[in-house]
C-alpha cells in the first residue's frame, strides 16, 4: 500500500486536481517517472509560477501587473465583464465583441468540487466596483447551474455592499444559426422568457398608443 | 430552413439515432434510462465526458460528441440537477470505456436551484451522496426516485424565496435526503430500538431526555449495552432522545406537506397565490419566533434542526469514512450548529470493532 514517500508526495499533488481521484493520480504518477519529458513539464510549471503573475486589477493570468487589457487606455472603463476562466476572455476578445474590462473569478462556485466563494476572490471584485468608474457589470459566467450560482453569488456580494451600479446577466436562449425544431425544452423555455422588445425606441412619454410615431414608413 | 445543409441530417441523425440505428448492429447496443448528471469533464474541442446515476443502469459513463456545438442535439442539455431521458450506445467491454450518447431530453428541468445559493449547495450535496452510492450494474430506484424527489423540493423552495415567498429550510429537506440515502444503502440508524438487542427504547415524551448512541452499532442503544459497548471501547455518543424523535419524524415526513408541517410552515396549495402569501412570514424559516405564525410544538428548526444537521454529518462520515465536500462547506455557514457533549470532529475515539 505505502509508496515511497517522494512518489506518495507527487500522487497527493497530483489528487488536488479537479477531476483527479486516486487512481488517476497514481496513473500520472507512474507516467511522470516513466517519461523523460516530466523534466520539461516541471520546468513548464516553476517558469509558469514564477513569471505569471495574477493581475491585481482584473485577476487574469498575465506576464505584467497591470495586464495589457488592464492597461490599455482604448478600452471603456464603464463596463465591466465577469468571467469564470482566462478561456472566457480569450473566446471574447477573439470574437471582438467587447470593448469594456473584464474580471476574471478563476472558477466556477461549486462546493462539491472545492470551489467556495472564498475562492473566487469576490473582495477584490468589490473593492475594484467601489473605486468608482464602473456603471455596469455584466455577469458573463456559463450559462450553466454552477455559472448561474456564480452570478447569483456575484449578484449578493455586489448588493451586500450597497454599491450603485448596474448589474446585467448576458442572455439565454436561441443559439445563432440554429433551428427552433431541433432545440431541446430547456433552450425554448429560456428563449421565451428572454424575450426583447423588436422596436428599440420607446413611444415617446405621454403616449400610450404604441407605434403611433415610430411607424416606418 | 436551411434543410440543405449537410449539417442538418447530422443533427436529425443525432435527434432520432433509434431511427439510424433500428435495423442494426447497432440497436442492440442501444440503451435508455432517466438519468441525473453527477459530474461532467470537458473533452477534446466540443465533447464531454459525463458521469451518470441512471435509474434502472446505476453509474454510467458517457462520452457526448459535440455537446458543446450550437446546432447539437444536445447543446446545454447536460447540466447539474435537471432529470434527462438519455439514449445512449454502450460501452464496450474494454476498462474504462464510454458509451456514447445518441439522443436526450429534458424530464423534469430544475433552473432555479442555482438563483437561491442554500438550495444549490444543498443539490450539489445530494449529488455528492449519489456519487458515492453510485455503482456499475443495476440501478437503485427506490433511492433515484427519492434523489429526485429532494431535488423538486430544492427547486420549489428557491422558486418560492425568488417571488419572497415562504418556503422550507432547504438544510431540512437536505437532511430528509441523507436519511434516506443511509437507509437505501442499508445503513439506517435504529432510532426507537437498540441496535444490539433490539429492545424497545423508551417511547417519545415518557422515557430519559438523553441517550446511547453508537454509529459503529448502527443506531440507538439501551443502557445495559451502551455501557458494554463502552466497555469493549466503542465510540458511544450520548443525544438528546428528542433528536432522534426528530430524524424519525423526518423520515416519516414523505411529503410537501408533512415536511413543510415539520419545518413549522403550512404547505403551500397548488392554487396558492404567490403574491398574496409574500411576507406572510420569514423569507428563510429563521426560526421560533422570527414569524407571527404560531410553529407546531414539533417543529424543527433553529437550533433543533442544527443539531441534527451535526448528528447526521457525524453518522454519515462514520460510514463514508470521508466528508463530502459541499457538507464542510454548509458547515461554514452554519457556526452555531454545535452538539452538547459531541466528540470533537477532528479526533472522535475510533471504534473498536463494528457490531454490525
Ligand atoms: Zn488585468
Ligand atoms: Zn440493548
Amino acid at each position: 500500500m505505502a509508496y515511497p514517500e517522494p512518489l506518495e508526495r507527487l500522487v497527493a499533488a497530483f489528487e488536488c486536481f479537479p477531476g483527479v481521484g486516486r487512481r488517476s493520480a497514481e496513473r500520472l504518477a507512474f507516467h511522470v517517472l516513466r517519461d523523460p519529458k516530466a523534466r520539461e513539464l516541471a520546468r513548464a510549471i516553476e517558469g509558469a509560477l514564477s513569471n505569471l503573475v495574477r493581475c491585481s486589477v482584473c485577476g487574469n493570468p498575465a506576464a505584467k501587473d497591470p495586464c495589457e487589457l488592464c492597461a490599455d487606455p482604448e478600452r471603456d472603463g464603464a463596463q465591466l465583464l465577469v468571467v469564470e476562466e482566462p478561456r472566457d476572455v480569450e473566446a471574447l476578445e477573439r470574437a471582438r465583441v467587447f470593448r469594456g474590462r473584464y474580471h476574471v473569478l478563476l472558477g466556477a462556485m461549486n462546493p462539491a468540487q472545492g470551489v467556495d466563494a472564498r475562492h473566487l476572490a469576490l473582495g477584490r471584485l468589490v473593492e475594484r466596483i467601489r473605486r468608482g468608474g464602473i456603471e455596469e457589470v455584466i455577469l458573463g459566467t456559463d450559462p450553466d447551474q454552477e455559472g448561474e450560482a456564480t452570478a447569483r453569488l456575484v449578484l449578493e456580494a455586489i448588493e451586500d455592499a450597497r454599491l450603485s451600479v448596474r448589474v446585467t446577466r448576458l442572455a439565454r436562449g436561441l443559439p445563432a444559426g440554429s433551428a427552433i425544431e431541433y432545440l431541446h425544452r430547456g433552450v425554448l423555455e429560456d428563449a421565451l422568457e428572454g424575450r426583447v422588445p423588436l422596436r428599440r425606441r420607446a413611444p415617446p412619454a405621454g403616449k400610450t398608443a404604441p407605434g403611433r410615431d415610430d411607424t416606418p414608413a | 430552413m436551411g434543410r440543405a445543409f449537410g449539417g442538418k441530417s447530422s443533427v436529425l441523425g443525432r435527434v432520432w439515432p433509434t431511427l439510424g440505428a433500428m435495423g442494426t448492429a447497432n440497436a442492440s447496443r442501444l440503451e435508455q434510462d432517466r438519468v441525473l448528471l453527477l459530474a461532467r469533464v470537458p473533452f477534446g474541442e466540443s465533447s464531454l465526458v459525463v458521469q451518470l446515476f441512471a435509474r434502472d443502469r446505476g453509474r454510467v459513463h458517457l462520452i457526448a460528441r459535440g455537446a458543446y456545438r450550437a446546432n447539437s442535439g444536445y447543446a446545454g442539455l447536460l447540466d447539474l440537477f435537471d432529470s434527462l431521458e438519455l439514449s445512449w450506445h454502450r460501452a464496450g467491454q474494454a476498462h474504462g470505456a464510454l458509451g456514447e450518447l445518441r439522443a436526450g431530453a429534458l424530464a423534469v428541468r430544475r433552473k432555479h436551484l442555482a438563483q437561491d445559493l442554500a438550495s444549490y449547495g444543498r443539490a450539489l450535496g445530494v449529488l455528492e451522496l449519489l456519487d458515492l452510492a453510485a455503482r456499475v450494474g443495476p440501478g437503485d430506484r427506490a433511492l433515484f426516485e427519492r434523489a429526485e424527489a429532494a431535488l423538486d423540493e430544492l427547486d420549489f423552495g428557491a422558486t418560492r424565496r425568488l417571488d419572497d415567498c415562504v418556503a422550507v429550510d432547504p438544510e431540512l429537506v437536505a437532511l430528509r435526503f441523507d436519511l434516506e440515502f443511509l437507509g437505501a444503502l442499508g445503513l439506517a440508524p435504529a432510532l426507537d430500538r437498540c441496535a444490539s438487542c433490539g429492545r424497545q427504547a423508551p417511547l417519545p415524551g415518557t422515557g430519559l431526555a438523553r441517550t446511547a448512541f453508537a454509529p459503529a452499532a448502527g443506531g440507538r442503544l439501551c443502557q445495559r449495552c451502551a455501557a458494554h459497548l463502552q466497555s469493549e471501547g466503542m465510540a458511544v455518543w450520548d443525544l438528546e432522545s428528542a433528536l432522534l424523535e426528530a430524524a424519525a419524524a423526518l423520515l416519516a415526513a414523505r411529503d410537501r406537506e408533512a415536511l413543510w408541517a415539520l419545518g413549522g410552515l403550512p404547505a403551500p396549495s397548488p392554487r396558492a397565490d404567490s403574491q398574496a402569501e409574500a411576507h406572510a412570514g420569514t423569507l428563510l424559516t429563521g426560526g421560533p419566533g422570527s414569524s407571527g405564525r404560531k410553529a407546531p410544538a414539533a417543529t424543527l428548526s433553529g437550533p433543533r434542526l442544527a443539531a441534527l444537521g451535526d448528528w447526521v454529518d457525524r453518522f454519515l462520515e462514520h460510514h463514508l469514512e470521508t466528508r463530502p465536500k459541499s457538507r464542510g462547506a454548509r458547515r461554514r455557514h452554519a457556526a452555531n450548529s454545535s452538539l452538547p457533549n459531541a466528540p470533537h470532529r477532528g479526533g472522535p475515539p475510533r471504534p473498536s470493532a463494528s457490531a454490525n
